[in-house]
């Protein structure tokens, strides 16, 4: 069940290159006027992860929006590629300044999405700030579905911080519960991604269909973590999967029952063939990095396409 | 569209968001003001249906199977569409039997938007007006808006005149001020034509 047919494998293959240069056209210019320096950053690997990023966002949003019958035009390539930048940016400020950065973005974007004011310091915040006011002005941001997405993402994100930095509050959990939470967070997580994303390219998203995306976005996000598994782990970054007994059984199971749900509730069609394929290119290539990274413990995130 | 019309608006907008934001570092707009809120807790307190995006399935708002876990999951929903009934919770079984209220920006929200909008930036829309009237470039719009409101008095007494004889030449309108009341009858206009004879006949006098 983790291998997608040959055709479906090679279609993606021959997308996710499309959508690299797409999400190259689409964020290239910005990046260079705001945030010149991510260019080069890391010998230019940190541009490279945005643009896989945003590919990936856009290969993702492809299947989408076929799914709900509609096509993938080049105004919905941008606003992937601009979704995938702000997931991007974003998760640097939580990932990659330490703990008191990490919680005072949450602040600091609280107070963004409840009133609109975003202090910017730096080039990267600069950026960021950019790359979410082109993507609100893209959509009605205030249509209920949507704006529920980004308010639920928002407060999962803001758990997730408190519960992997382990805040205080988390200490006298027990072990079943912390995992519970911690299961719910990574669910969560891409879940309300998934359907913001979902909502920014097709805002009248069928509510049926929507379950079967959140079903789709938590598995992206357990098998995320499950490649990162290391790299969070010497970030001290408590995940589900870094937590759990035999995570590569749990995502394993997890994987099959998001694929059989797909298959029984999904009208068949062109759409459902690439997000399933799209789920069982990405199982295998962070199976691989997990095990790569087994022997691998520097603190740079590495690339995987 | 163009890319190059493209670019240049998205430049465009991308300034101006970004100059609000220094505004309100310089405090000139007030942190405590709002320029956008995405927090939906309270609308969504008001929704007639919650839809549990793990399960796929739809409640009323006060259905008590709702699970626990699924409370950071649940959206509110304000109308059922056409297939909906599928997703149905089997407890409280959701049904539209009465119309939903969605709070959507009416006209009128959309007016006190605007007024709002206006009100907020108004200390820095006039201190934008009082640098550009200073400017080359105001000087040279102020003396054109006079010489058109120069033109436009000219124009506006014309226009007057014109409304003031045709009002008067209306036919139809003087024989009903005639009819309802016979003591006031109007005085011919010194450029009115004369009425034909006849009395209340139809009006054949059309003047603009």
């Amino acid at each position: 069940m983790s291998q997608p047919q040959q055709d479906v494998a090679y279609e993606i293959d021959t997308f996710l290159k499309r959508y690299r240069a797409s999400a190259e056209e689409n964020l290239r210019p910005l990046v260079g006027r705001y945030c010149s320096s991510l260019l080069s950053a890391a010998g230019g690997a940190e541009y490279r992860k945005l643009i896989e990023l945003s590919a990936k966002m856009q290969m993702v949003g492809h299947a989408c929006t076929e799914i709900a019958g509609f096509c993938f035009d080049p105004r919905r390539q941008r606003i992937s590629s601009l979704f995938g930048a702000c997931c991007f940016l974003g998760d640097g400020f939580l990932d990659d300044y330490g703990e008191d950065a990490s919680r005072e973005y949450i602040q600091r974007f609280e107070l963004f999405l409840t009133r609109g004011w975003f202090d910017i310091r730096n080039e990267r915040e600069q950026a960021f700030y950019i790359v979410l006011s082109r993507l609100f002005s893209a959509r009605d941001i205030l249509q209920p579905m949507l704006r529920q997405a980004l308010w639920s993402l928002f407060q999962v994100q803001k758990l997730d911080v408190e519960l992997s930095l382990n805040a205080g509050r988390f200490h006298n959990l027990s072990r079943l519960q912390k995992l519970s939470l911690l299961r719910s967070c990574g669910r969560d997580r891409s879940g309300h991604a998934l359907t913001a994303l979902a909502l920014f390219l097709v805002p009248q998203f069928p509510l049926a269909q929507h379950h079967l995306l959140y079903a789709t976005g938590s598995l992206i996000s357990y098998i995320d973590d499950f490649g990162d598994f290391y790299f969070d782990l010497s970030l001290k970054k408590i995940t589900y999967m870094n937590q759990v007994k035999q995570p590569a059984k749990v995502l394993a199971r997890i994987f099959q029952e998001t694929l059989i749900l797909l298959d029984r509730k999904l009208p068949p069609s062109h759409g459902r063939e690439l997000l399933k394929g799209f789920l069982c290119l990405y199982f295998t290539t962070r199976l691989r990095k997990h095990h790569n990274e087994r022997r691998r413990c520097d603190s740079a995130r590495p690339i995987y396409e | 569209m163009s890319s190059l019309e493209h670019t240049s608006l998205a430049d465009l907008a991308d300034t101006i968001a970004l100059r609000i934001q220094e505004l309100r570092s310089e405090g000139i707009l007030k942190e405590a003001e709002t320029l956008l809120n995405l927090d939906y807790t309270s609308e969504a307190a008001d929704a007639p249906f919650l839809f549990d995006m793990v399960r796929g399935t739809l409640h009323r708002n006060n259905c008590t199977a709702i699970p626990a876990s699924s409370k950071s999951t649940v959206y509110a929903v304000w109308e059922l569409k056409e297939g909906d009934d599928q997703l149905a919770c089997p407890v409280c079984r959701p049904q539209s039997d009465k119309p939903s209220h969605i709070q959507a920006d009416g006209t009128a929200d959309i007016l006190f938007g605007i007024m709002s909008f206006l009100d907020q930036f108004s200390s820095v829309l006039r201190e934008r007006g009082k640098e550009y009237r200073k400017s080359n470039q105001g000087k040279v719009l102020a003396a054109e808006l006079e010489e058109i409101l120069v033109h436009f008095g000219q124009a506006g007494r014309q226009f007057a005149n014109a409304v003031h004889s045709f009002d008067l030449a209306r036919e139809p309108l003087a024989t009903e001020r005639e009819n309802s009341q016979p003591e006031a009858a109007p005085q011919p206009h010194p450029t009115q034509p004369e009425r034909k004879p006849g009395g209340n006949g139809p009006s054949v006098v059309v003047s603009l």
